[in-house]
């Protein structure tokens, strides 16, 4: 029986919650309208949540721009190295650090340094030094190869793999199974809603990234698709202009052209949420282990 | 992300201190002796050709400088330099112009990874003296400068140089940029004006009257309470609606230092006379003539009031008609506006304000070979675009291009030469000789009869560089009457400017916000003064006059 108290409750909770997400949603919904209203609306700052004097001509502009393509070929590729580079090295380390220490000795050691580089980094000037004296700058591995291993990640799989019952790999080892066996038979299979979990934030922090990109890229032909963004919205800063730059100042307000840039590059992030959706299902081993 | 950026700015700052005491330590001077054999031709030609690297800021409008397949790394002006003095330039790496340029710059110096020649601000200049990575050039300038080159680098006073010499000794060129088109302009609706029968603004007087009656009578005559008096953005000095232009009316100078009386510098901000001018700016605020947000708003946000017609009334300087301005006349054909001189509250001229216009300068890694070819690049840059045989169809604006002259590396440029360029245009005008105008004049004045002739798109320019109205022809009465008041500190960061400036800036611009929204009494004022100078302000104060001592 619900009390009139726990309705209440349900009540208020449930308008905080479409509150918060209506608060969420706004920006994205007025970055969507801009992009699609004319640039002298959105210059007198017209437009609200539904796009005034309607035109598709940002995203015409956008579609004939040879560098946003381009940019975010660079961030597919990335996304396509760096995810399954992440996805491979997170399930082989997390794997052996998830025994017992009398399985594998060194798992105490690897764990405790895995988990230092987690609050001590060698900071920019010595991680830039590193990536280019091994002659990664301005290729792509310089995107990727630094960020292969993903601690909190790994952290997450170990936990994970720490929780299945024990007697299901006593069992496939009795059977004859040996340790790859085990690994990609029994807990891969099992794992699908973290692993599906960790792949999403890997791509997310690939897709987001932008300062690597900035600093590591010689030529912003290869500049990922964030870091190519943040040069197209960063404002002006109008105390600094000078008068070489007149030609450039009609550029400042096309504020509908960065909208459609912006929003298009949200958009295959948005659309690889639906994709993983499936593999969040919870109680896979309930029932595995009997008596 | 902005929060990560800062974290990264500091350890990077932390990093660089680190770096270059560490760089210091390895010591590679190599006495040249070989220069004696060097030609000392200003414009010799390196045969067989050498390379020398740069880095280069690239922004959307260089899309426009390039023609017929041209790329960053291959355009005619380094077709010129190859060709012509025998210097192949490379690109270490590129970066967009902003804080992308300025983050990777930094790393870079940080690291130790700079190229052969590289422009820097006055603040990078001195850490690389410190860290003795760069070269000293006083002799080499003097002896590899062209005549013509050497007129138009001095033509700005001895600031330019000022900012680049320690010790008596010079390490940097010049990157010659305007100082006085810094200067700020009462931009005014007229067709307003005209409508609620205002007279045009001579006083600072008619200046608030106008700043009231745009607020209080409804001049887009929409029935609605919706225009503001006078537009102020939340950095109060920007170039577009700040505030400098209505200090200067009070002969306040805040930002700035100015000589006084007996002949000391002082900082312009804590001048009694600045008190006078946010009293003002208070009642103005308190009475809704200035937009009750202004403090959240920057430029941009503010950009909306007079495109929308809710604002006919800012401070700015020459270029505003081009933006925000042109937006409003886009949306409303009959908007018209003027600029005028700066108001001023008594008998004695308002006299603008400006700070010294070139902010980088040309420096040389110290183990370059050929380390006069920077000088010789700079020779030619001036000589192709305004020298005698200059080739502007070509270098500077070739047809269906756009600030082509920007492909080159160096880009110093005459001071003066947009003041000049209207000149031109006047008296062509006067004479009905347009025909024979040249260079950019010519292109210019292109611009201004297709707004004459209907293309409405082109307004901004004409309000600019028109020779009845043109803006230019009030600069030109402030450099005949010397009106400007210059910025007499012109040097590197002093040591304790270095560590406090930031603080005091930001104390500075929020106390004066504070007051003009009311929220602190105007004796909060005299209070910022007292705080300012136990802050390290009095301490600055002396290394500024120390520095002046020497300079002068």
């Amino acid at each position: 029986m619900e009390t009139k108290g726990y309705k209440y409750f349900t009540w208020f909770n449930n308008v905080f919650l479409i509150l918060l997400a209506l608060a969420c949603l706004f920006p994205l919904i007025h970055v969507l309208a801009l992009s699609f209203s004319s640039s002298s609306a959105a210059a007198a700052g017209e437009v609200m949540l539904w796009p005034v004097e309607f035109t598709l001509s940002s995203y015409e502009y956008v579609a004939a721009k040879s560098e946003f393509w381009r940019s975010m070929f660079v961030s597919f590729q990335r996304i396509l190295l760096g995810g399954t580079i992440n996805f491979l090295v997170t399930i082989l380390l997390a794997y052996p650090i998830s025994r017992e220490p009398k399985e594998f000795k060194p798992r105490t050691f690897l764990a405790w340094f895995l988990f230092m580089t987690m609050l001590f980094n060698g900071g920019l000037i010595p991680w830039y030094i590193v990536i280019k004296e091994a002659g990664l700058l301005d290729t792509i591995w310089a995107l990727v190869l630094p960020n292969a291993v993903p601690v909190f990640n790994v952290i997450l799989l170990i936990n994970f793999f720490r929780q299945l019952p024990k007697e299901l790999d006593e069992a496939a080892y009795v059977d004859g199974a040996g340790h790859w066996t085990i690994l990609w038979k029994i807990y891969i299979p099992l794992s699908l809603p973290v692993l599906a979990t960790v792949t999403l934030f890997s791509l997310v922090m690939h897709w987001n990234s932008w300062f690597d990109g900035l600093i590591l890229m010689n030529k912003p032909d290869n500049y990922p698709l964030q870091s190519f963004l943040q040069t197209v919205i960063i404002q002006q800063d109008l105390s600094m202009i000078t008068s070489g730059d007149l030609e450039g100042l009609s550029e400042i307000s096309d504020r509908t052209l960065k909208s459609a840039q912006i929003f298009l590059g949200c958009l295959p992030i948005f659309l690889v949420y639906p994709f993983l959706q499936r593999y969040f299902v919870k109680g896979i081993v309930i029932g595995s282990v009997k008596g | 992300m902005t929060k990560l950026t800062k974290l990264f700015l500091i350890l990077l700052f932390g990093c660089l201190f680190i770096v270059i005491t560490a760089c210091s330590n390895s010591d590679t001077t190599i006495d040249d002796n070989s220069s004696s054999e060097k030609d000392k031709e200003p414009f010799g030609k390196y045969d067989p050709a050498i390379d020398v690297s740069f880095v280069r800021s690239i922004d959307s409008t260089l899309d426009l400088a390039l023609v017929d397949g041209e790329t960053i790394e291959d355009n005619v002006w380094l077709d010129y330099y190859r060709d012509e003095l025998g210097i192949n330039v490379t690109y270490d790496w590129t970066a967009s112009a902003g804080d992308q340029f300025d983050q990777k710059m930094n790393v870079s110096l940080a690291s130790g990874d700079i190229p052969d020649f590289v422009s820097v601000n006055a603040t990078q200049l001195n850490q690389l003296v410190k860290a003795d990575m760069i070269m000293e050039l006083t002799d080499l300038y003097e002896d590899y400068v062209a005549p013509f080159a050497k007129e138009v680098l001095e033509s700005d006073g001895s600031g330019p140089f000022d900012a680049a010499t320690i010790d008596g000794q010079l390490w940097g060129l010049p990157n010659m940029s305007s100082s006085i088109d810094g200067a700020e302009f009462v931009w005014v609706r007229t067709d307003w004006l005209e409508k609620l029968g205002l007279p045009e603004p001579k006083t600072m007087d008619d200046l608030l009257a106008i700043s009231e009656a745009f607020t209080t009578q409804d001049p887009d005559g929409n029935g609605k309470d919706d225009t503001t008096g006078l537009a102020v953005t939340k950095d109060l000095w920007d170039g577009y609606a700040g505030l400098k232009g209505f200090f200067n009316g009070f002969h306040a100078y805040p930002n700035i230092w100015i000589k006084d009386a007996s002949g000391e510098i002082v900082y312009g901000s804590i001048q009694p006379e600045v008190k006078e001018a946010l009293q003002t700016l208070q009642d103005m605020f308190g009475s809704g003539q200035i937009d009750r947000e202004f403090g959240v708003k920057p430029g941009d946000k503010v950009a909306e009031d007079p495109a929308a017609g809710r604002n006919g009334l800012h401070f700015g300087q020459q270029w505003t008609s081009l933006w925000p301005l042109q937006a409003n006349r886009d949306n409303d054909p009959n908007a018209q506006w003027k600029a005028y001189p700066l108001v001023s509250v008594d008998d004695q001229p308002a006299r603008p304000q400006i700070t010294l216009g070139t902010t980088s300068w040309w420096v040389v890694r110290k183990d370059v070979e050929h380390e006069e070819a920077i000088v010789k690049m700079f020779n030619g840059f001036i000589e192709k675009n305004w020298g005698e045989t200059a080739e502007f169809d070509k270098y500077y604006m070739p047809d269906g291009a756009e600030g082509t002259w920007k492909l080159s590396p160096p880009t110093p440029s005459p001071p003066n030469k947009n003041l000049d360029a209207f000149l031109a245009i006047r008296e062509a005008v006067g004479n009905d000789t347009t025909d024979q105008l040249e260079g950019e004049a010519k292109v210019i004045n292109g611009r201004v009869s297709a707004f004459e002739d209907g293309d409405d798109s082109l307004w901004g320019w004409e309000r600019i560089y028109g020779p009845e109205e043109g803006v230019f022809g009030i600069m030109d009465e402030y450099v005949n009457q010397d009106l400007f008041m210059r910025d007499e500190f012109n040097g590197a960061p002093t040591p304790t400017m270095a560590e406090k400036n930031a603080t005091l800036e930001q104390l500075q611009n929020e106390v004066f916000t504070k007051i003009i929204l009311g929220d602190a009494d105007i004796d909060e004022f005299d209070k910022f003064v007292e705080d300012w100078k136990s802050l390290g302000g009095e301490q600055i104060t002396q290394e500024v006059n120390e520095w002046y001592q020497n300079v002068n």
